[in-house]
């Protein structure tokens, strides 16, 4: 699968340049330092903002960002989700729902910073898309919710979608990825498959540091 | 179609309390202008165009501010119709509430007035539209910080001066007529049209 012409100007003079992109795997990691442009590739695939792309599918979920939510009974954003979207599965969210120890009649400003981070996770893994956008899903989460969502991620991957994650946390994204892809200042310095990275080199954060230094 | 539909529904679903909020107390306010002021022709009048002057901008910046954009372009794919549906529900419901209004205050038995009065009604939605499009923009500056900085403070400066100098220049006219017809258009060009083209280019550009 390939997306291509990904192309976004910001007013400072930022550019996100990608000419081609391909997503060989069902999970890929997008890596890179702080303002790379990560979060921007994620946004422009997602059409967030107002940059391009050629691709040939709609069916692409991003996960909305945790402060973005609007401040409502949790069952009441579940049924927005599933009254807009058909592939959303109101089981495997009610079913994160315990796994998570989340009450859905509360209100999602009753939250703490992680739990509303979670919970933006789980309606974007309960909508069974072909693509899924998980932008930085496991920071400000705890070790044990954060093993819960790799499971999540892993079985959703089985299921055949491409799930692409842009994180800070390498070590993390190593135990599950396919491909990693490196970006820095807009653009696509190395993409390889993790077999490759585990191959000639001690782990994936000897792989990041030898070509971002380059 | 199914886009519109879908953002309509978010629409709804997460702002039903404010909309169904704004009927029952439209509809208490006009029953009390109906029962309780007692001259059928300017009392009700006054602030009935008030109150359609103020509303709907009060009710788009409540609905525009609780769902943020990013919710309806992840769930609907960025367009439109947020915008359209933020501003165009509050205007039709104030134009429904306000002509059931016209029409029962003229069977009223002290009605003094003249079946026109409603266009009048009408008129005081074209003063609306501007208030809520001013409300987007205090959205767009506070939530979405699309209006800040040195650049629009010297924006307005362009802008008033540019108003200014043709002001100035009008001020020689002695043709009555051609005066108020450019009062008009310069009222017309500052209310309505700046924060038109404001709202409409700064949506586009919006970054969620």
């Amino acid at each position: 699968m390939k997306i291509q012409e990904i192309f976004k100007r910001y007013d400072n003079g930022f550019e996100l340049s990608i000419p081609n992109m391909e997503l060989n795997g069902n999970i890929i990691g997008v890596l890179g330092h702080i303002g790379s442009g990560k979060t921007s590739l994620l946004k422009t695939i997602s059409r967030l903002n107002n940059g391009r792309y050629e691709f040939i599918t709609n069916e692409i979920i991003y996960m909305i960002e945790y402060d973005k939510i609007p401040n409502s009974k949790i069952s009441l954003i579940r049924d927005v989700y599933a009254a807009t979207n058909q592939n959303f599965d109101k089981q495997i969210f009610d079913e994160l729902t315990s796994q998570f120890d989340i009450d859905v009649n509360n209100f999602s400003s009753e939250l703490s910073e992680g739990q509303r981070k979670i919970l933006s996770f789980m309606l974007t893994i309960s909508v069974d898309s072909e693509i899924l956008l998980l932008d930085e899903p496991f920071s400000k989460i705890d070790p044990y919710n954060r093993k819960i969502i790799l499971n999540y991620i892993i079985q959703k991957a089985n299921k055949k979608n491409h799930i692409i994650i842009a994180s800070h946390e390498i070590s993390n994204l190593q135990r599950i990825i396919d491909q990693a892809i490196l970006i820095k200042d807009g653009r696509i310095i190395n993409s390889s498959s993790i077999e490759n990275i585990e191959k000639n080199h001690t782990d994936i954060k000897e792989w990041y540091r030898e070509n971002y230094m380059e | 179609m199914k886009v519109l539909k879908n953002n309509f529904t978010i629409y709804w679903m997460f702002n039903r309390n404010t909309v169904l909020g704004y009927i029952v107390f439209s509809i208490t306010f006009f029953l009390f202008c109906y029962f309780f002021t007692d001259v059928y022709n300017s009392v009700d009048m006054t602030s009935t165009a008030a109150y359609i002057v103020i509303m709907p901008g009060i009710i788009s910046y409540i609905t525009f501010k609780k769902v943020h954009l990013q919710q309806y372009f992840i769930l609907c794919k960025r367009s439109w119709w947020p915008l359209l549906i933020n501003l165009g529900t509050p205007l039709i419901l104030s134009l429904v509430l306000t002509t059931f209004y016209g029409l029962i205050r003229q069977l009223h038995p002290e009605f003094t007035g003249i079946k026109e009065d409603i266009i009048f009604f009408y008129q005081s939605h074209l003063v609306s539209i501007p208030i809520m499009l001013y409300a987007m923009l205090i959205i767009f500056e506070r939530k979405y910080q699309l209006i800040t900085g040195i650049k629009s403070l010297i924006g307005i400066l362009i802008y008033a001066t540019v108003f200014g100098v043709i002001a100035l220049g009008v001020s020689f006219i002695q043709d009555e007529q051609l005066l108020e017809n450019i009062r008009f258009a310069m009222i017309f060009i500052i209310t309505c049209l700046t924060p038109f083209y404001i709202v409409v280019k700064k949506y586009w550009r919006i970054d969620t």
